[in-house]
């Protein structure tokens, strides 16, 4: 077999592999009634993606949030919150 | 019944296969095996025969509980509720539409880690302040959101002012992920992608373009807007129920939507 026809094969294998695992049925495992359990849970081992954010002390001054651009709707005197 | 999913942090689609002899109300729920207050769907349906419910998880836990009930029986053992049959649950790719995001603007790379982190770990974190990695974006995460010591209903709000977010730890724990996706995304909008930042349905549609182009569930953006119409059911909010549910639909339909 030439090498140009390994390389069809390998892509062929290589997408049969991905369509089987990506719709693959999953083995039932029934479990009884369970809640998580806040004390033995420790986010810290979360992946980068969904680790929680970054929480100031309290006390500590806060940071300003980023401004999108100057506009009109900026000048006012009192807060004004959208609530919606 | 309740089945445990290894979903290994994994972004993927539940699909959950269902039978019954009759119309029955079938309950759906995915949480966190480990995380409490950290729920992926929590969704009801009246199934009669077959049917399929797809479960999109742009996030998903290491462990998933998928309970499976009626509704109308509560949550039971296999055995003991003939009135169904979990026929197979399996994981499928999930469909995101990254394109329609403009992750050019780094505000908005920037707010969708931030607000995803914060939406993920908002049932099991304290109280106070968060930022994210940037210190562009700042979140209160109140107990309640008060006025003049009265409690507010709603359960986010932003300062149009200066962009500082508050939430409602009160509301936002009864949450899923998604729901608290599509409130905060709607907030960021306001400032940082409207053009008037006053206009609810120009946040509304510019919250969900990101919202539905993660791969979030389409029934828990209604879900969650329709649960905030109902605590002020005005003519304003009627509108804005029905040009979202028609963003949504032409979104599913890949038809381009343009906010007049």
């Amino acid at each position: 077999m030439d090498k140009k026809n390994l390389i069809y094969l390998g892509v062929g294998v290589l997408l049969v592999f991905v369509i089987y695992n990506s719709t693959k049925k999953i083995e039932l495992k029934e479990v009884t009634e369970t809640q998580p359990d806040n004390k033995n849970f420790d986010n810290s081992l979360l992946p980068d993606n969904i680790q929680p954010p970054l929480r100031i002390d309290d006390g500590t001054p806060i940071p300003t949030p980023v401004k999108k651009n100057f506009t009109l709707n900026l000048i006012g005197v009192y807060p004004r919150f959208d609530t919606a | 019944m309740i089945y445990t999913i290894p979903t290994r942090y994994e972004e993927l689609t539940l699909v959950i296969k269902v039978y019954t002899n009759s119309a029955v109300n079938i309950r759906i729920k995915v949480i966190d095996a480990d995380q409490p207050n950290t729920t992926f769907t929590n969704r009801d349906k009246i199934v009669d025969g077959e049917s399929i419910f797809f479960v999109r998880m742009p996030v998903s836990p290491k462990t998933a509980l998928v309970y499976v009930y009626n509704e109308d029986l509560g949550n039971l053992p296999s055995g003991q509720d003939k009135s169904f049959e979990v026929d197979s649950i399996s994981k499928e790719m999930l469909e995101k539409k990254l394109d329609v995001i403009d992750f050019g603007n780094p505000l908005v790379r920037s707010f969708v880690n931030f607000c995803t982190r914060f939406c993920y770990n908002a049932g099991s974190m304290s109280s106070g302040t968060y930022v994210s990695d940037d210190k562009k974006f700042v979140i209160k995460y109140l107990p309640i959101i008060e006025d003049n010591g009265q409690e507010q209903t709603t359960p986010a709000r932003i300062e149009l002012n200066t962009g500082m977010i508050e939430v409602s730890k009160k509301q936002f724990i009864e949450f899923t992920i998604p729901n608290r996706m599509a409130i905060l995304l709607h907030e960021f909008s306001h400032v940082y992608l409207n053009d008037n930042q006053d206009d609810e349905v120009e946040a509304d549609l510019n919250g969900l373009l990101i919202y539905l182009g993660l791969g979030y569930p389409r029934i828990e953006a209604f879900e969650v807007f329709a649960s905030t119409f109902m605590n002020a059911p005005t003519d304003q909010n009627k509108m804005r129920f029905d040009k979202i549910k028609n963003f949504i639909d032409n979104f599913e339909n890949h038809n381009t939507y343009m906010y007049e």
